[in-house]
């Protein structure tokens, strides 16, 4: 079961990234990073000067890390979740509750 | 380790000072944390904040009453569940443009991510804490 919603998901993601073109930042950004790639200033200018209309937020950092780069968050999301696995499974405790070892 | 009933903690001496003022803040972490979620997107803060913020709930919780008690393969699961959806919310809304479509659902958007974020974060570093405490006997 598990496998089949992982599998369904990977198949979603690889739909949704075909959207990819239609997502912000606006092409200008790219054209930003290609003319001037000398004054990194540009690509950050451009993201000061429109964050609130192009996201809605108040806040740079949270329009940068949930709309921007929300990659960069989902896979920042994953690295815990990876974290916590290995942690779940190398360290074994006894419950009292559950009396057994853990699997 | 002294294992203890969950239901009749019981303090002695300076445990019993510091097993009330921590009892006194648990709202007030709450409160907090629940803050900093909510005005991340508008105010300095956000999912990750909050949920280390929430965290230092259960974890103040460990240091009075070590007792091993919470569910750490529920709350794994919970976790899971919270990942799907900051996997699947981004792509629904960014990805297959709904914000161009929807303007308004950006603000409610940006809480809902923030708010998953938390959570994820809280359960996660509450089970490290755990796991960490309690397979070295440290508490």
């Amino acid at each position: 079961m598990n496998r089949w919603i992982t599998a369904a998901m990977v198949l979603f993601l690889a739909v949704g990234s075909l959207w990819l073109e239609n997502t912000y930042p606006d092409p200008q950004v790219y054209v930003a990073v290609a003319a001037h790639a000398g004054a990194p200033e540009e690509p950050s200018r451009y993201v000061l000067d429109n964050f609130v209309e192009d996201t809605g937020a108040q806040n740079a950092v949270a329009a940068i890390y949930l709309s921007y780069r929300v990659y960069d968050t989902v896979f920042e999301a994953l690295l815990l979740l990876i974290a916590i696995v290995g942690i779940m499974h190398f360290f074994r405790v006894e419950s009292p509750r559950d009396g057994e070892k853990h699997r | 380790m002294v294992k203890r009933r969950v239901d009749e903690p019981r303090y002695e001496g300076a445990e019993a000072m510091v097993g009330s003022i921590t009892g006194l803040l648990y709202p007030f972490i709450i409160v907090f944390g629940m803050y900093i979620i909510f005005n991340g997107h508008d105010t300095p803060g956000g999912g990750f904040q909050g949920g280390a913020i929430l965290a230092t709930l259960f974890i103040g919780r460990l240091i009075v009453n070590p007792v091993n008690d919470i569910h750490p393969h529920l709350m794994h699961d919970v976790e899971q569940a919270m990942f799907v959806l900051i996997l699947l919310l981004p792509i629904v809304f960014l990805l297959m443009p709904l914000h161009r479509a929807y303007p308004l659902l950006k603000e409610p958007y940006l809480i809902a991510m923030n708010i998953l974020i938390g959570m994820k974060v809280a359960l996660g570093l509450t089970i490290v804490v755990f796991r960490f405490g309690f397979d070295e006997e440290l508490l």
